[in-house]
């Protein structure tokens, strides 16, 4: 008799039976495999019509699963590629295409133990929200906190990577919401430490920069189905119109500005360095670690930067828009939480960062959704898939160079309305290191 | 432990270590310096506070090490919120009123606002803009400081670039000499996989995880790092892993420690977390009546664990006495499946002699299976004394039976002129009964038996000769005796001399005023 039990992130095979992807383990007296494997293992077994135990999986009893959602015919299309695909593989839409009503049906239709996880708290309440009042049920959760285990559970990356080895074998399905941060190399694990045999993927952004997406096939499955922003906009999105506003740095921050830019630079000449690629730019960091003056170099460019970014002359521009754009809804974007904190004090509006409180951060997406707060202000953490709907103006006053930062951030402001047109302002301060940021944003 | 950041790490070839900060005047200087800086900006705000910490970052040291120093610093302060408002809710009450009508764009609009608000409240703007954000870590005040001793910062600080090097560990290894029990309870605890091998006289254990199986996995490393202060609280400790230092580096570096180079430079400052669980106030109990007792049995708490099969056992005690071992477990905590798979176990040992003490009140019916074997004595409160005893003497006494059939078939080291019971059962590492019980009933060819003692028959007659010499010239005392005697290397002049058919004539209890007279003259 062969017993297969599931041991923190992994199979054992009792029985000294050899399986395809499993190893013997002296420290267990068993054959291990990892717990992706899973299915496979199955398949194995039966396929050799071997007798087996099967103690592995133990999910949580689950009630008949039933939503109201109505798929569009591009969701549905989706849909059936990946159960095509064999109930694994990942789907690429635009950002508010709803690829949360696609989840959902399939978590209908396969009627099983489900995990979703997700990048942020903000996606775990959201998720939480919708899954509570689709299927009328209460929802678990793990991350922020919460430690909560049910048949459907949202989970951030973080607390499925730490939980790995308890939570890894109570799902038969699991869904991965902004799927690209799944190759890193700690939450790549949550794909190996899972066992459950029916995976999705949902991302805006397939392709990583590092190329990690290449690991999406073995860990989800592959792409079974993609449309771009340009397939969607207009249509079932809204229309958007992107303009970039050059600002003058103030008399005296230019000057603080050349400053500091100038020992930067001068560095670089002295040591006949050129920046051109991120890795060119890795080395010079990691030359700070030894040389004083590397670090020096660094500090100076640093605030040169700063100087250019929290410019008082932007947050001047900032205000002469919000008189014009005062009746729009607003989201208000910045590089440093300095200066989010600077804005949210001058104009008085809410802002939201990774240090506001987790219930203040409910609230004021509450109330922006329901018209009540009109603009909000933020560094990073809106950046991914939070529900923000009818936002229709879109302010840009700093952030890194990587594109899908740039994509996100139009997503914000995507939501379809009738006969919206949406806007993405960029503040640029005007020639400064932060206007190439700016160009490699839109490469 | 510190973020990454600020780990600094020196490697040559494929070996990799921490920088350390020596304990020296200058590193001291400094800590007492930040120390110093946090004491007194008890009752500034924490951004205040971060100001003045970052300008210690430019005199010279590394800045990786002033930063660390803080961040350890950073975890003994108490930070409170200035005001006694609620920021939360009073960016409500402005978020409300500011968004009534068009943004406040102009300084003029702004104020309105605040007064409007500061009104309502029945505070004055500046306080109004003091509680705004007043809940942000910046605004936080710094309410309360413990402060450390310079030395001890920097031990912990070394103890910490150690644990967050461990973050990149993909297996450690180590040794020790005790405190087995809290190891392999916390590496249980931590959900990591230890083997263990016997080496150099000791043990060393390898930790990793479950699915260290397929791949270099970094994955345990922050359990792995939590090991390690357990592992330092031992007086002898060695310590190696294998690190991984980058994503795409496939080599791997290794890192070894031991504490006769790396004991005296860091330190924990408190006690680990996840201390002992369980009440011991029962083996503690145990531990004190028994050495209230003159057994001539030596005690050990924790002795080396014991290999069963592939799983390891660690006794809560062992008894020692002449190269015999036997050990103690008390079972009394245990949960029934615990119990289980430690009867599973102790079934399996068979060559060990264990005692189980089982807690009555806890039921502990599962242990009668293996009873043939294993003692085992059930209390309520106290563990017995009594039957530990009665098993300690039957054992030995078994032992004794035992050894003395062995020792009277094999041939025995005697070669010296005198050989005394206790050395030549030290020598062969058996009980001294044993050899006494093999002494009275073995003849031992040209040796004479004096008592617990061989000696030589030769020897004999060479003290005799030298005596009746002495004799000749007029009396002598026992002191002299003993002198003559030892003289030739021998022990015990009173069974010597009245081996040799020599009476001690006692005049009172002074060894000077004896008088050695042979027998047959009385």
């Amino acid at each position: 008799m062969i017993l297969l039990r599931y041991d923190r992130g992994s199979l054992l095979i009792h029985g000294e039976v050899g399986t395809p992807y499993g190893q013997w383990d002296p420290r267990a007296g068993a054959f291990r495999a990892m717990a992706i494997y899973y299915r496979e293992v199955l398949a194995y077994l039966d396929r050799s019509r071997m007798v087996y135990r099967d103690e592995a999986a133990n999910p949580p009893p689950v009630s008949t699963l039933s939503c109201k959602v109505e798929l569009r015919p591009y969701q549905k299309a989706a849909l059936d590629a990946w159960f095509d695909a064999g109930r694994r593989g990942v789907i690429v839409l635009p950002t508010a295409a709803g690829k949360t009503f696609i989840a959902l049906k399939a978590i209908e239709k396969l009627n099983v133990t489900t995990l979703v996880v997700v990048p942020t708290l903000d996606l775990l309440d959201q998720w939480r929200q919708i899954l509570s009042s689709q299927f009328e049920l209460e929802v678990g959760a793990y991350g922020g906190g919460d430690d909560i285990l049910k048949p459907l559970t949202v989970s951030t990356y973080d607390s499925a990577y730490i939980r790995a080895a308890q939570l890894g074998n109570k799902f038969m399905f699991i869904i991965f919401d902004e799927v690209h941060h799944l190759p890193a190399p700690s939450y790549s694990q949550i794909g190996e430490m899972y066992l459950s045999p029916f995976r999705m993927g949902l991302t805006a952004t397939y392709e990583r920069e590092d190329g990690g997406h290449n690991e999406l096939p073995r860990l989800v499955g592959g792409r079974v189905y993609q449309l771009g922003v340009d397939a969607l906009a207009g249509s079932h999105l809204s229309p958007y119109t992107h303009e970039k506003i050059l600002v003058d740095l103030t008399r005296d921050e230019q000057k603080l500005y050349r400053r500091e830019y100038d020992v930067f630079a001068n560095y670089l000449k002295r040591k006949r360095m050129v920046l051109r690629s991120p890795w060119d730019f890795q080395r010079f960091i990691m030359r700070t670690g030894t040389d004083p003056e590397a670090r020096e170099a660094l500090l100076a460019r640093n605030r040169a930067l700063k100087t250019a970014l929290n410019s008082e002359a932007k947050i001047k521009a900032l205000g002469e828009f919000l008189r014009i754009y005062g009746e729009e809804k607003i989201l208000i974007f910045t590089r440093f939480n300095q200066l989010v904190y600077r804005i949210s004090r001058r104009f008085l509006i809410p802002a939201v960062t990774y240090q506001t409180p987790r219930e203040e951060r409910k609230e004021i997406l509450e109330k922006f959704k329901a018209g009540e707060y009109r603009a909000i202000v933020t560094s990073q953490v809106l950046d991914e898939g939070v529900d923000v709907p009818d936002a229709s103006v879109g302010f840009i006053l700093g952030g890194t160079g990587s594109t899908r930062e740039y994509i996100q951030r139009l997503g914000r402001i995507l939501r379809k309305r009738h006969g919206k047109q949406a806007k993405l302002i960029e503040i640029v301060a005007r020639e400064t290191v932060e206007t190439r940021i700016s160009q490699r944003r839109h490469r | 432990m510190l973020p990454s950041s600020l780990l600094i790490t020196r490697r040559w070839r494929d070996t990799i270590k921490p920088v350390y900060v020596q304990l020296n005047k200058e590193n001291l200087g400094i800590a007492r310096l930040l120390i110093q800086t946090y004491r007194d900006y008890v009752g500034k705000t924490k951004g205040e506070l971060n100001g003045a910490a970052n300008g210690l970052e430019d005199m010279g040291y590394d800045y990786r090490y002033v930063r660390g120093l803080s961040t350890l610093l950073d975890r003994r302060c108490q930070l409170e919120p200035k005001t006694t408002l609620n920021p939360v809710k009073v960016r409500r009450q402005i978020f409300k009123i500011s968004h009534k009508e068009d943004f406040p764009t102009t300084p003029e609009a702004r104020r309105a606002v605040l007064n409007q608000i500061a009104k309502e409240l029945e505070i004055t703007v500046e306080e109004l803009e003091e509680s705004l954000y007043g809940d942000l870590e910046d605004e936080l005040v710094l309410k309360d400081f413990h402060p450390v001793d310079p030395e001890a910062l920097v031990k912990q600080y070394n103890l910490s670039l150690t644990q967050t090097l461990l973050f990149y560990s993909t297996e450690l290894s180590f040794t020790t000499i005790g405190n087995w029990q809290r190891i392999f309870g916390q590496i249980k605890w931590l959900g990591l996989i230890y083997t263990m091998w016997r080496s150099d006289g000791g043990y060393e254990v390898k930790v990793d995880g479950p699915v260290s199986l397929f791949k270099l996995n970094r994955r345990y490393g922050t359990s792995l790092a939590k090991l390690l202060p357990t592992i330092l609280q031992n007086p002898e400790w060695r310590v190696k892993a294998k690190i991984l230092r980058h994503k795409g580096d496939r080599r791997l570096l290794n890192l070894e420690l031991d504490n006769t180079k790396h004991g005296g430079i860091m330190k924990a400052l408190r006690t680990t977390e996840g201390k002992e669980t369980y009440d011991s106030r029962v083996e503690q109990d145990f531990a004190t009546r028994f050495r209230a007792l003159d057994t001539g049995w030596k005690m050990i708490r924790e002795p080396e664990p014991i290999l069963v099969g592939r799983r390891v056992m660690i006794p809560d005690f062992g008894f020692q006495k002449g190269g015999m071992i036997v050990y103690l477990e008390v079972a009394g905590f245990w949960t029934p499946q615990y119990l289980e798979e430690k009867t599973k176990k102790l079934g399996q040992i068979g060559n060990v002699d264990m005692i189980v003490a089982a807690n009555k009140e806890l039921a502990c019916q599962k242990l009668d299976k293996i009873g043939e074997k294993l003692n085992i004595i059930y209390y309520k409160r106290r563990i017995p004394i009594k039957p530990i005893l009665l098993h300690l003497k039957a054992r030995e006494e078994r032992l004794v039976k035992e050894q003395t059939v062995r020792l009277k078939a094999e041939i025995l080291p005697i070669q010296k002129p005198i050989v005394e019971a206790r050395e030549l059962a030290e020598k062969l590492g058996v009980l001294e009964d044993a050899v006494k019980e093999t002494l009275r009933e073995r003849e031992f060819p040209g040796y004479a038996r004096l008592g617990d003692m061989l000696i030589k028959k030769t020897k004999l007659k060479e003290i005799q000769e030298k005596i009746e010499k002495r004799l000749h010239k007029g009396e002598l005392n026992l002191v002299e005796a003993s002198r003559i005697i030892e003289a030739e290397g021998g022990r015990r002049t009173v069974n010597i001399l009245d081996a040799l058919g020599y009476n001690i004539e006692w005049h009172g209890i002074n060894p000077h005023s004896t008088k050695i007279r042979r027998k047959t003259e009385t």
